[in-house]
C-alpha cells in the first residue's frame, strides 16, 4: 500500500454544511440534451426505415395501377360516304391517315384534325375489294374485282431537323405544331423540330385469280432485307379459292440486277359454300388462317408445294360470327373478336392429341372481358401485347393479352364506329366514325403487362403449353415478351435457403453444443472469436471461391463427396464405440487433446478412404459415373435407394431392437464390468448396422422393382453451379452466425441447471441434449431464424455460385436464381421507371418482407426466451 | 466418540432436540475419508491440508465464514468441480475406500452414488414428474411402472408427495421456493444414492420452508450419509451430529457438534460460534 494515497474527497456534509439537494442546472440541461438527441436519433432511424419502405412502395405501385387518361380531342373530318380500309397514327401522334377503298388518302393533324394534302394511290378509277397490310401498315396490298392485286408502301416518315432549317411561312396549328400543308413541324427541345409526313408508292397490278374472280380477302407480309426481300400474300377470291403467293427478289451480286421469282400455291379448298371473310398469314408464310362465320381454317403451309388444311377450329358458339381478327406483335397470338362481344386470344400450340393434323391446335389461352356489342375492330400495338378493340356501339377498350386486364375503357354512346387505330407506342387511340368524326384519346399505360396475378401467379405466355411461373426479363428479339413472375425467384431464394440450412444447421448446432458444453474454456475463448471472424468473410469472396474452385472440385469428386457423407458419421460412431473398450484409466488419460486428435485423424483417414475408393463406389452404386447416372443415362436406381434408405432403416432397426430387447440388454450390461458392457454395446450397434443394411437393401430392391426411381425431383440432372455448391458456400456464411448465436443461447442457460444435471450423474452429452438444448431452444431457434434471414438476403454467393437459372425445381444438383441475385444481376441494365426496373423494386420489397417476417419471428422468440431465462 | 448421551444438554439457543439417529452416531464407520487434501483455483490455493473422516449415516455440517472453502470441499466429493478450468488438487479423498481422483474412476458412476442439493433451488424447466425421474431416465429406464414407483417414493421421502401428487405434470418452476428445494432433494435421492451433499439448502428459503427442509434432513439421516454446508450455526446445531469449522481454506476444528459449539478447542472457532467473529 502506498502511503501517498490521496485523501478521500471531503463531502459537503462532512464540512458541516447542509448539502444542497437540488439538482444542478447543468445536469438538467445535459439530461435534456441527451434525452432529445436519443429521441431524435431513434425517430430518425424509424423514419429512415419507413422512408425506404415508402420509396419502395412508391416505385412499385405504378405496376398495378392501370393507366392515366390524358387529353381527348374530337373533331370532324371532310365527309365521305366510303369506309376507310385502314387508319394509322404515327409514332408521335402528330399525323394520322385514312386509306379509302378508291385509293384516296385522307391525312390530317392527329390532335386537331386539320387536313393536310397527301398523295393518293392511283387505282385508275377502280375501287379495291380487299385490303391487306403488314402489322405496321407500312406495306399494303389491295385486291380488285378483276382478280388483280397491287402492292404499295404507306410510310409515316419522321425526321428531325435543326430549327434554322424550318421553312418560313408555316401555318400554326396549335401551340406545338405548324404545317406547310403537307407535313407537320413539331418543335422539340434543343432548337430542333420533327417533320412528319406521309409517303406512298404503288406498284403495278399483278393478276392472281384466273378467270378474273374478285379478290374478297387478302393479307400481305414482307420479310427479308432490301437485297433479298420476300413478299408473301394470301388471297381469297369470290370463287372461294385460296392462294398463297411468294415473290422473292434476288439481286445478282455481279450484275446488280434483281430478279423476282414468283411462286403460287393453291391451298386445299374449303368446304362447299364457305364464305371466307378474313384471311391472315404469318411473316414466314408457314401458316394461313382463314375465317368464315365462327370457324377458323388453319392451313399448314410449311411445305409450300403441298399445303394442308391442318385444322378447322370453331372458336365461337353457333350463330356467332368472328367479326374482328388479327395477330398481335410476334404473330403468335391471334385475337378473335366475336359478334357477341367476346374477345379471345388464341395460341397455336403443340398438343399430344391435337385437333390439327400437324400436331398443333388453336388453344384459347386468354379469354378477355367481353364487350357489350359486336367487336368490329382490333388494333395491335407494335410493342408488347397491348391492343385496342372497338365494338359496334363505338366503345373502345384497351386491353393486354397476357395479363388479361382491361386497361382503359373509352366508352362512347350512340356513335357509328368505323375503325380504330392504336398509336404504335400504345399511348393513344384514334377512333373514327362513319361520316367522319374522329376522336384522339391520349393516355399513358406504362406497365400493361403486370398485375398481381402475373407477378405472383401463373401467366400464360406465347409458346407455352399453359400458364406458368416464369421469369425471363430480356431476350434478343423485338417481339419478345418479358416475363415477370417473381415466383421462380422466391422459390430460388427458398431453395437456396433450405439447402444451405440443411447443411449449416446441424453443423452449427453441433458446433455450438460442442464448444459451449464440452470444450475447455480457454480453447473456447479462441474458437468462438475465430468462428465470428469467419462470419465477417466477405460473401463475394465466398461466392468467388465457390464458383471457381469449389464447383469444379465438387463436380469432379461428387462420388467421393457422397461417400464421405456416408462414411464419416459411420466412422465417428464406430470410433466412439471402440473408445468405450479402452480401459478406464487409459480413457481418462487420453480424454483431452489426444482424443480430439484421434477424431481429426479419423475424419482425415475416412476422407482419404472416400477419395480412394470413390471410383469403385461409383461403379457399384451409379453404374460407373455419377453424373451419367443422375442424368438418367446409365445405371438403375436400387443402389441409390439403398443409400437413401439407410438412415431410415437404421432408425427403424434401432427402434425395434431397443423396444423389444432394450431392457434385457440394459440388464445384461449392468451385470457386466465396464469393458464387458462396452463390448455388448458395440455388439448391439453392429447388429443394428447389419440389420439396417439388410433392410435397406431389401427395401431398395422392392422399390426399384416397383419402378420407383430416386432420380427426378430432389436429385436430377447435374449442373456444375448447383445448389449443393451454394449450400456449401452459404453454409460458410451462415454457420458462424447460427453457431455464435446458438452458442450464446446455450451458454446463457444458468450454470445451476448444468450442475444439477451433472450432479445427477448425467454425462455432458445427456446434459446438453436433455437439459441445455431444451432450455435454450427458443434462443437456438432464433439463431436459426437469423441465419435463415441471412441466407434469404445473401446475394453474392448465389449470384456467383448458383448459375442463376430461374427454375422451379427442387433438384439439388441444379442451379437457381434467388431474388437478391436477380436484383444484383438485372438492376444495372434496367432502365429507370420501366417495367423491369419497377419489378426489381418489387422483388426488393418482397425480399424485405421475407427477411422482415423472419427476423421479427426470431426477435419475438428471443424475447420470450429472455423472459423465460429470467425465470430460471 | 462412541458413548453418546441419550439426552443432550440444551444449547444456548435451546432449540436443539435429540433425534433417534444420534444414537447411531459412529456406528457405521467412515464414508468419506479426506487426507492431506489441497486445492488450487489457478494460482490461488482454496483448500489447505484438509484431513477429515466423514461418518456414514449421519449429518455432518460444514460451517465457516463465507469464502472459506466449504462449497469447494463439498463439490470435490462428487467431482462437480472438474469442469472448472485450471483446477488442481493434491492429496486424496476416498469414498468407501475408493480413491475419488484415481485414474480408474468413472466420474459419471461416481456422481450417481451421490445426490446433490444446491443453495438455490434448481429444478429443471420441465414437469415435476420429469424432474424426479431424470436420474433414472439418464440411466435408460423407460419402464413406466419403475419410474412411477421411484418418483412417488422420492417425493414421499422428500415430503412433497401430498402437495405434488395432483400436479405431477405441471412445470416445476410453478412451485414455491421451499417446494422447489424439496423437489431438488427428491431428485437427488430418486436414484437412491449413498451420500447426500447439500450446499446451504435453506439459505434461499423463508423460515417455514427452512423448518420443513430441516425436518426432512432429520428424517433422511440414517438412510444417507449427509454432508451439509450451512452458514447458520443454529441450523448446524439443530440438524447435524458432527460439525466441521473451516476458516480461510483450513479445517480449523472438527468434531461432535455439541463439542464444537459448547467447548471449542480453537479460539477462532470460539469467536465464530459465539458470533464475535471479526
Ligand atoms: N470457480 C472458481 N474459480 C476461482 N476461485 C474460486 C472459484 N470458486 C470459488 N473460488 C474461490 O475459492 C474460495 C472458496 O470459495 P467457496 O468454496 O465458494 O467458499 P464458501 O465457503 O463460501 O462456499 C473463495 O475465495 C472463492 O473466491
Ligand atoms: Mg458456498
Amino acid at each position: 500500500m502506498s502511503t501517498k494515497t490521496a485523501a478521500p474527497p471531503v463531502l459537503p456534509a462532512a464540512m458541516g454544511k447542509r448539502r444542497d439537494r437540488t439538482t444542478r442546472k447543468s445536469v438538467v440541461v445535459k439530461d435534456k440534451i441527451a434525452d432529445w438527441t436519443i429521441t431524435i436519433g431513434g425517430m430518425a432511424v424509424i423514419l429512415a426505415v419507413a422512408g425506404i419502405m415508402v420509396f419502395l412502395l412508391q416505385v412499385v405501385v405504378p405496376l398495378f395501377t392501370g393507366g392515366t387518361v390524358g387529353a381527348r380531342s374530337s373533331y370532324a373530318l371532310p365527309h365521305t360516304s366510303q369506309r376507310a380500309v385502314a387508319t394509322l397514327v404515327d409514332e408521335y401522334k402528330a399525323i394520322a391517315t385514312m386509306v379509302m377503298a378508291d385509293g384516296k388518302i385522307v391525312t390530317f393533324h392527329a390532335p386537331t384534325g386539320k387536313g393536310l394534302q397527301a398523295p393518293a394511290f392511283d387505282f385508275g378509277g377502280e375501287s379495291a375489294t380487299a385490303f391487306g397490310s403488314t402489322l405496321d401498315h407500312a406495306d399494303v396490298a389491295f385486291g380488285f374485282a378483276d382478280g388483280s392485286v397491287r402492292f404499295g408502301e404507306l410510310k409515316m416518315v419522321a425526321r428531325v431537323i435543326p430549327e434554322v432549317d424550318i421553312p418560313s411561312g408555316l401555318t400554326r396549328i396549335d401551340d406545338r405544331d405548324s404545317t406547310d400543308g403537307r407535313s407537320i413541324y413539331r418543335r422539340l427541345p434543343g432548337n430542333q423540330a420533327r417533320v412528319s409526313s406521309v409517303e406512298v408508292t404503288l406498284e403495278d397490278p399483278q393478276n392472281i385469280s384466273d378467270q378474273g374472280s374478285a379478290i374478297v380477302a387478302l393479307d400481305y407480309r414482307v420479310s427479308g432485307g432490301a437485297n433479298a426481300g420476300v413478299k408473301s400474300f394470301v388471297t381469297v377470291d369470290a370463287g372461294g379459292v385460296v392462294r398463297l403467293t411468294r415473290a422473292e427478289s434476288k439481286r445478282n451480286m455481279l450484275t446488280g440486277k434483281s430478279r423476282t421469282v414468283i411462286e403460287t400455291s393453291l391451298l386445299p379448298s374449303l368446304p362447299q359454300g364457305t364464305q371466307v371473310e378474313r384471311v391472315i398469314l404469318t411473316e414466314r408464310a408457314d401458316q394461313v388462317f382463314a375465317v368464315s362465320g365462327n370457324t377458323i381454317f388453319r392451313y399448314d403451309t410449311r411445305n409450300f408445294e403441298t399445303p394442308v388444311l391442318a385444322e378447322t377450329a370453331r372458336v365461337l358458339p353457333e350463330g356467332v360470327k368472328v367479326t374482328a381478327f388479327g395477330f398481335l406483335i410476334g404473330e403468335q397470338s391471334i385475337v378473335v373478336g366475336g359478334s357477341n362481344g367476346a374477345v379471345d386470344v388464341y395460341f397455336r400450340l403443340p398438343r399430344p392429341n391435337a385437333l390439327g393434323s400437324d400436331g398443333y391446335e388453336l388453344v384459347a389461352a386468354h379469354r378477355l372481358e367481353p364487350q357489350s356489342g359486336a367487336v368490329v375492330g382490333v388494333s395491335a400495338s407494335l410493342r408488347g401485347k397491348t391492343f385496342a378493340t372497338l365494338d359496334d356501339r363505338g366503345n373502345v377498350w384497351l386491353r393486354h393479352s397476357t395479363s388479361e386486364q382491361t386497361l382503359i375503357r373509352f366508352d362512347r354512346k350512340n356513335e357509328q364506329p368505323d375503325t380504330v387505330a392504336l398509336a404504335p407506342r400504345a399511348n393513344g387511340i384514334l377512333a373514327l366514325e362513319q361520316g367522319r368524326a374522329a376522336t384522339l384519346l391520349d393516355f399513358d399505360v406504362p406497365h400493361p403487362e403486370t398485375t398481381l396475378a402475373t407477378v405472383f401467379g401463373k401467366a400464360w405466355y406465347e409458346g407455352y403449353d399453359g400458364p406458368t411461373y416464369t421469369w425471363q426479363s430480356s431476350s434478343g428479339t423485338d417481339s419478345f415478351e418479358p416475363k415477370f413472375s417473381l415466383i421462380p425467384l422466391i422459390f430460388g431464394t427458398i431453395k437456396a435457403t433450405f439447402y444451405s440450412l440443411l447443411f449449416a444447421v446441424p453443423i452449427a448446432l453441433l458446433g455450438a453444443i460442442y464448444t459451449s458444453e464440452f470444450l475447455d474454456g480457454r480453447v473456447r475463448a479462441v474458437v468462438k472469436p475465430a468462428m465470428e471472424m469467419m462470419a465477417s468473410l466477405p460473401s463475394v469472396v465466398l461466392g468467388f471461391i465457390a464458383a471457381l474452385i469449389l464447383a469444379p472440385i465438387v463436380e469432379t469428386w461428387i462420388g467421393a463427396l457422397i461417400l464421405a457423407f456416408v462414411l464419416i458419421p459411420l466412422a465417428l460412431v464406430a470410433g466412439a464405440y471402440l473408445w468405450q473398450l479402452l480401459p478406464l484409466d487409459q480413457a481418462n488419460r487420453l480424454a483431452g487433446v489426444p482424443k480430439l486428435g484421434f477424431q481429426f485423424a479419423q475424419v482425415a483417414v475416412t476422407m482419404f478412404l472416400s477419395y480412394s475408393i470413390a471410383p469403385q463406389f461409383e461403379t457399384v452404386f451409379f453404374g460407373g459415373d455419377f453424373k451419367n447416372w443422375i442424368n438418367g443415362q446409365s445405371g438403375n436406381s436400387a443402389p441409390f435407394l439403398f443409400l437413401a434408405l439407410l438412415p431410415v432403416s437404421f432408425g427403424a432397426v434401432a427402434w425395434i431392437i431397443s423396444r423389444f430387447y432394450g431392457e434385457r440388454i440394459e440388464a445384461l450390461m449392468l451385470s457386466r464390468d465396464k469393458t464387458g458392457a462396452a463390448m455388448l454395446d458395440l455388439g448391439r450397434w453392429g447388429v443394428i448396422l447389419v440389420g439396417s443394411l439388410v433392410l435397406a437393401f431389401a427395401l431398395a430392391q422392392g422399390l426399384a422393382a416397383l419402378g420407383i426411381d430416386a432420380r427426378g425431383g430432389v436429385i436430377d440432372t447435374y449442373v456444375q453451379r448447383n445448389t449443393l455448391v451454394v449450400g456449401f458456400a452459404m453454409g460458410f456464411a451462415v454457420i458462424p452466425l447460427i453457431y455464435t448465436l446458438a452458442d450464446d443461447a446455450l451458454t446463457a442457460v444458468p450454470e445451476h441447471l448444468r450442475a444439477a444435471s451433472l450432479a445427477c450423474g448425467a454425462t455432458p452429452w445427456q446434459t446438453s441434449i436433455r437439459i441445455i438444448l431444451p432450455t435454450a431452444i427458443s434462443g437456438v431457434f432464433a439463431a436459426i431464424m437469423i441465419g435463415m434471414g441471412r441466407a434469404v438476403g445473401e446475394t453474392m454467393i448465389v449470384v456467383m455460385a448458383a448459375g442463376n437459372t430461374a427454375l422451379i425445381d427442387w433438384n439439388l444438383f441444379n442451379g437457381l436464381r434467388a431474388l437478391s441475385a436477380n436484383i444484383a444481376v438485372e438492376l444495372p441494365e434496367a432502365v429507370k421507371d420501366d417495367t423491369l426496373y419497377r419489378v426489381l423494386f418489387l422483388a426488393a420489397l418482397t425480399l424485405f418482407a421475407m427477411t422482415f417476417v423472419i427476423n421479427t419471428v426470431a426477435e419475438v422468440i428471443r424475447q420470450r426466451f429472455r423472459k423465460r431465462s429470467v425465470q430460471l | 466418540m462412541s458413548a453418546i448421551p441419550a439426552q443432550l444438554a440444551p444449547l444456548d439457543d435451546g432449540i436443539r432436540q435429540p433425534t433417534a439417529y444420534h444414537v447411531r452416531k459412529g456406528a457405521a464407520g467412515t464414508a468419506i475419508q479426506i487426507r492431506d487434501f489441497k486445492l488450487w483455483y489457478g494460482h490461488s490455493q482454496a483448500l489447505f491440508n484438509i484431513n477429515m473422516d466423514i461418518e456414514r449415516g449421519i449429518v455432518t455440517a460444514l460451517i465457516g465464514p463465507s469464502g472459506c472453502g466449504k462449497s469447494t470441499l463439498l463439490r470435490c466429493f462428487n467431482r462437480i468441480n472438474d469442469v472448472i478450468d485450471g483446477l488442481r488438487i493434491e492429496g486424496s479423498i476416498t469414498l468407501d475406500g475408493e480413491e475419488l481422483f484415481g485414474s480408474k474412476v468413472d466420474v459419471i458412476s461416481l456422481r450417481k452414488r451421490m445426490g446433490m442439493v444446491f443453495q438455490k433451488p434448481n429444478p429443471f424447466p420441465m414437469s415435476i414428474y420429469e424432474n424426479v425421474a431424470y436420474p433414472l431416465r439418464i440411466d435408460g429406464v423407460r419402464d413406466r411402472r419403475i419410474l412411477d414407483e421411484a418418483v412417488e417414493r422420492a417425493l414421499r421421502s422428500a415430503a412433497l408427495w401430498d402437495e405434488a401428487k395432483d400436479r405431477l405434470q405441471d412445470n416445476a418452476l410453478a412451485l414455491s421456493g421451499g417446494q422447489q428445494q424439496r423437489l431438488c432433494i427428491a431428485r437427488a435421492i430418486a436414484s437412491e444414492p449413498e451420500v447426500l451433499l447439500m450446499d446451504e439448502p435453506c439459505s434461499a428459503l423463508d423460515p417455514i420452508a427452512t423448518q420443513k427442509i430441516e425436518d426432512l434432513i432429520n428424517k433422511l439421516s440414517g438412510d444417507y450419509t449427509i454432508v451439509m454446508v450451512t452458514h447458520s450455526m443454529q441450523q448446524a446445531a439443530r440438524v447435524s451430529v458432527n460439525t466441521a469449522f473451516m476458516y480461510l481454506g483450513h479445517l480449523v476444528e472438527y468434531g461432535d457438534t455439541e463439542a464444537v459449539f459448547t467447548t471449542p478447542k480453537n479460539t477462532q472457532t470460539m469467536d465464530y460460534v459465539t458470533g464475535r467473529f471479526g
